[in-house]
């Protein structure tokens, strides 16, 4: 079995070598591009895809050998060793690791088949490709990490991967900047992990011997116990990794701007890999965050908070990818508040389901805008509903998929995402009354921005024709509708998959109650219909209208940006200007330049002889220095 | 034999260009080319060749110099001085494609670049203090006379005066220490193969206050060329004054680290461990002052010196700690981070050869009109923010694993370290790379309408990007090549 994670970990990064070590220079001499374009897409759709079947081989293998909750299969080949301190890369194969597995492949293998055609006729179409398939491959290594270094390792490489995508447009000086920004404030949660780890290394050292291994830390933290202080901040300091990457209130910023990247790189980001990873981890390492009950309300209360922040802002957003992107934040938070309430189960299943409506809402925005040629809710109203029910007629799948991912991403009975909204509410409701009361008014948000979203967008019909003319509208091939097709049934179906049990081992957990489902559900179909009575036949935004002050601070995004450019121009800024001043006026002026001058003064003579000074004064330089160390050396050993 | 004859490959080929007729271009090209490539395969030969089962120095040999003084002319290897060679291989041979294009008076330049090549692996493979301090000093010789010949006109004047007092200095407060040690110990110091015989037997001649002392001035005299904070500030000068090979060579093989082990380290451990605090405080500040300063500069040597200041930084952290572990990373770094800083100045030097400038808003959007550039350029930038994948992460990740214990705050600014050089490295790469195509210097002030500037397309001129980028990543990939070679020769030095 172990073999075969070991080939699904290598395929994506085979065909990310063999792209951009083969087939790019062959672009770039032959006259034939198209053929080696499409020769990138093949290798990157084929090798993706093959690790996928691998992957469903590896998950009925694993039912064969009736693995469960507690299985845990492991391999490593060493990496450094150097004295005691043993590091290795490894395979550590568990349910979680397993369903993780299922989903990144599954959904990246459909996200590439999108791309082959959504991304026709850009330039670096093969660089594309390459960049997707070492993303995948840096989010498979995630995921089959046995231990903490690897997992810090791809990490980073999933850091380098998702700057390659979101600044895929590199000419573009937006894109340009939010590849920057991803890259630099998940590099600061990177900091507060790589810190959580050499605490964490650091206690057990003290209490023995060090270990960055998942099974020996479980193992160890159940023999000891360790000082619960450090404990507590090592365990922040992980969290800190987890809220770079799964963009958690303050390292979200990056999130909404990462949408420059082209559409289907964002559906990846958001739905399987990148965000998803900070969630894996927590869930991972549960054993080691369950030892710290403070770290642990530290997490649920970043989760909730960033639930209810992205809520709001998603309210107020224009641009279809800013929506779903502040979305996602926003069901992010609750997995990681699921997380922090002792419920990763319920996290880990939201995130299963959240991964295929997510990808679903991306690619079927991305289908919009290649239809519409716009990423404003307010154009692409004008531009659809010139016609009465174009959205239906011209782009019935599109349309028809794009409802049933936002009925699951609002939690309507019996699509996926109601499950496992359900078990998330349900640990909510067992935590602080704070925390349920927030979580439950992000469920009403939710549905309130979506709803605000499709009623604008297809169930308006006030707009007047302008822009493109709704006969040019029609919907792409099968290369983008088919993985529309099936992420549509997977938002449905991934509530009945067996995945659960896999996720927990108390087969007799308490089923969230029906008083739960019947509030929740009336939350949503409440949020649902205010926004289509607030935004049926409307052109342009209201809230403005109706509150002021509140919407200034919710458009400015509660000024996160604001505080990190001060930050960033004021205190960096600051204390790189003090360093430059320190060494040109103090250092350079006083040390060197002073006593140089000196030199030049009393050598003035030297100086006119200009050209070839510098040899001449090296030369008598180094042999005087010779005649002197070999005199005194001389003198020393005689006497 | 090998490793004696290693330095006089080079020297060889010096003497061969002096000899060459400066008409025949082609002849002292690749009398350059050969020979620095026959070193380079002369050390990939020892490398795998290493036998792991001795633990010692190997491929030891004795000339008889001046016995009578100590002063035997003695070569050889241990795991330490076999990497450093390497790494000076492969800088010296991708360094050598560099000169090689020199425009005036290349047979001179050429000349002392093999001077040089051989006098830095004369340094490495000599087990005797005295050749180890002679050619050291040697190595200042072809380094002004380079600077004089092809160095930035309007700067290398202050930048050769700066250097030679800080050198001076330097040297002269660490000549002071060994010779203190000469005498206490007796012509029997100079053998480094001898080192812990000599501490068996005369470890009482030295007292803790002698070896505090002694400790201090060598880490202070060695420390200067090592750019230890606040002793740096010779380096953004020079090393903005000097043709891009002699920088590439110069702040990619650093002396400093390698004496400070042979020397402070493995005769005056307690005298160092006393300083450590002091070391990992100085560390500190040099890790955040470098990184600080490289925020402010607006040209890519001064970013590349500060950089190298506060990675350098993390050096003295290994060293506080002092342990098998922290020094082995330590090697490592040097390693790692001397072909990531050659590899950066052959870069710039690149951006001077078309654009006659290295002022970082000069230039942008060149990932459209110089891919081959910015592909090489991100990898840089991407190596020296510790990326995993290159060799500069698993020598950073184990020198903060092995500090930690002793040095928390050193560590935890080295991570800082880490997060800054992201911020001006990736600050670089979006102002030269990224955007829409540009360039408009100061120097050469044509806005817009000329042709665009032309990418590395020659294979020729890859080379050098090609071998240092390379290293790095097989390094990187696997580090334990390496540290099974440093570790043993490390723990015996301790």
């Amino acid at each position: 079995m172990l073999n075969l994670c070991w080939i699904i970990l290598g395929l994506p990064l085979a065909a990310a070598a063999l792209i951009s070590l083969l087939v790019i220079p062959f672009e770039k001499a032959s006259k034939e591009k198209d053929f080696f374009r499409t020769l990138s897409a093949w290798i990157s759709v084929l090798s993706i895809s093959a690790a996928f079947i691998l992957s469903v081989i590896l998950f009925r293998q694993f039912q064969a050998a009736q693995g469960h909750y507690g299985t845990a299969l492991e391999a490593s080949l060493p990496w450094m060793n150097l004295a005691g301190i043993k590091m290795e890369l490894g395979i550590l194969l568990n349910p979680i690791a397993l369903i993780m597995l299922l989903i990144v492949n599954g959904v990246a293998a459909l996200v590439t088949i999108f791309s082959a055609r959504y991304m026709q006729g850009e330039e670096g179409y093969s660089r594309y490709f390459a960049a997707l398939s070492f993303f995948v491959f840096a989010m498979l290594g995630i995921v089959l990490a046995n231990n903490l270094i690897q997992i810090f390792i791809f990490w980073e490489l999933v850091g380098v991967a998702s700057y390659l995508l979101i600044g895929f447009w590199f000419q573009k000086p937006s894109a340009s900047l939010a590849s920057k920004k991803a890259f630099l404030t998940t590099r600061v949660g990177d900091a507060g992990m790589m810190l959580g780890i050499l605490l964490l290394f650091g206690i057990l050292v003290q209490t023995g011997t060090g270990t960055f291994n998942f099974l020996e830390l479980e193992t160890k933290l159940h023999q000891n116990a360790l000082p619960s202080g450090l404990l507590t901040w090592a365990c922040i300091g992980l969290f800190l990794g987890a809220v770079g990457k799964s963009a958690q209130v303050p390292l979200h910023v990056w999130l909404p701007d990462a949408m420059e990247g082209p559409t289907p790189a964002s559906a990846l980001i958001h739905a399987a890999t990148m965000v998803a990873a900070g969630v894996y981890m927590l869930a991972r390492l549960f054993f080691l965050f369950e030892m710290s009950p403070v770290a642990l309300q530290v997490i649920a209360w970043t989760g909730v908070a960033t639930a209810l922040i992205a809520a709001t802002i998603a309210v107020v957003q224009n641009d279809i990818k800013k929506v779903l992107a502040y979305s996602t934040l926003s069901q992010l938070g609750y997995m990681v508040m699921a997380i922090g309430l002792h419920h990763p189960e319920a996290g880990m299943f939201h995130l299963v389901t959240h991964a295929f409506f997510k990808a679903l809402l991306f690619l079927g925005a991305g289908s919009l805008i290649h239809a519409l040629h716009t990423q404003d809710i307010w154009q692409m109203s004008a531009t659809l509903n010139s016609q009465k029910n174009a959205g239906f007629k011209k782009l019935p799948i599109t349309v028809i998929t794009f409802l049933i991912g936002t009925a699951a991403l609002a939690g309507i009975p019996f699509t996926s995402g109601f499950f496992s909204k359900e078990e998330i509410l349900n640990a909510a409701s067992h935590g602080p009354l704070a925390i349920f009361i927030a979580s439950l008014v992000v469920v009403m948000l939710t549905a309130y921005y979506m709803g605000r979203v499709l009623t604008v967008v297809f169930f308006s019909s006030a707009s007047k024709a302008h822009g493109k003319h709704p006969h040019d509208i029609h919907e792409d091939n099968a290369l983008v509708t088919l993985p529309l097709i099936i992420l549509a049934i997977f938002s449905i179906a991934a509530g009945y998959l067996p995945f659960q049990a896999l996720l927990s081992d108390d087969s007799h957990a308490a089923h969230p109650p029906l008083w739960l489902a019947i509030l929740s559900v009336s939350l949503a179909v409440f949020g649902l219909l205010a926004s289509f009575v607030l935004y049926r036949n409307k052109t342009e935004d209201r809230h403005a209208a109706i509150f002021q002050v509140p919407v200034k601070i919710i458009q400015e995004k509660f000024y996160f940006d604001h505080f990190y450019d001060w930050f960033v121009s004021r205190i960096q800024g600051g204390l790189a200007i003090a360093a430059d001043f320190f060494e040109r006026k103090i250092l350079v002026a006083f040390g060197t330049e002073g006593t140089a001058k000196l030199v030049t003064a009393v050598g003035s003579v030297v100086r006119k002889m200009q050209n070839g000074w510098i040899q001449t004064y090296g030369l008598f330089f180094v042999i005087g220095w010779i005649i002197l160390i070999s005199y005194l050396i001389g003198s020393g050993g005689n006497s | 034999m090998i490793v004696t004859l290693l330095p006089f490959i080079a020297f060889l080929g010096a003497i061969l260009t002096s000899l060459t007729p400066s008409k025949n271009v082609k002849t002292l090209r690749g009398i350059s080319l050969a020979s620095t490539a026959i070193c380079l395969a002369a050390v990939l030969y020892l490398f795998c060749t290493w036998d792991f089962s001795q633990s010692g120095f190997q491929h030891v040999r004795a000339w008889d110099f001046f016995a009578q003084a100590g002063i035997w002319y003695q070569t050889g290897l241990d795991g330490t001085n076999l990497v450093f060679c390497l790494l000076n291989g492969l800088v010296t041979f991708a360094g050598a494609w560099i000169a090689i294009r020199t425009t005036s008076r290349l047979k001179e330049y050429l000349f002392y670049y093999l001077l040089l090549t051989g006098c830095m692996f004369a340094v490495f493979t000599a087990l005797n203090v005295f050749f180890l301090y002679v050619f050291y000093e040697m190595t200042l010789i072809p380094v002004f006379a380079m600077m004089g010949i092809a160095g930035i006109r309007a700067k290398k004047e202050n930048a050769a005066i700066r250097v030679a007092l800080y050198m001076t200095a330097g040297a002269v407060v660490g000549l002071f220490a060994l010779l203190n040690l000469y005498d206490i110990l007796g012509p029997g110091f100079l053998d480094l193969t001898q080192t812990q015989n000599i501490l068996a037997s005369k470890a009482a001649l030295l007292t803790p206050e002698t070896q505090k002392w002694l400790a201090a001035l060598l880490i202070l005299g060695f420390g200067v060329m090592t750019t230890l904070f606040p002793l740096h500030s010779w380096s953004p000068a020079f090393y903005s004054a000097s043709p891009v090979s002699l920088a590439m060579v110069h702040a990619g093989v650093k002396v400093g680290p390698y004496i400070l082990l042979r020397t402070a380290v493995s005769y005056l451990p307690e005298g160092f461990q006393f300083w450590s605090p002091w070391i990992a405080g100085l560390a500190l500040a040099g890790i955040l002052y470098g990184g600080f300063a490289a925020l402010r500069q607006k040209n890519l040597r001064d970013l590349a010196a500060f950089s190298s200041i506060s990675h350098m930084g993390t050096l003295f952290v290994a060293f506080a700690a002092l342990n098998t572990a922290s020094l082995s990373a330590g090697v490592l770094l040097v390693f790692a981070h001397g072909l990531m800083t050659a590899c950066s100045f052959a870069l710039i030097g690149v951006l001077e050869d078309r654009g006659q400038t290295d002022e970082i808003n000069a230039f942008s959007g060149l990932g459209k009109s110089m891919p081959f550039f910015a592909v090489c350029f991100m990898l840089t930038a991407m190596a020296s923010s510790g990326i995993p994948g290159f060799a500069n992460f698993p020598g950073e990740l184990m020198v903060f694993i092995s500090a930690w214990k002793d040095f928390p705050w050193a560590v935890a600014a080295g991570i800082l370290g880490v997060l800054l050089t992201a911020v001006y490295m990736i600050r670089a790469v979006q102002a030269l790379c990224f955007g829409p195509y540009h360039f408009a210097s100061a120097v050469s002030p044509q806005p817009g309408t000329h042709a665009e500037l032309a990418d590395i397309t020659k294979f020729s001129e890859k080379i050098p990007f090609l071998i240092l980028l390379i290293s790095l990543i097989i390094f990187g990939i696997f580090p334990a090549i390496l540290l099974r070679v440093i570790q043993p020769a490390i723990e015996a030095l301790l």
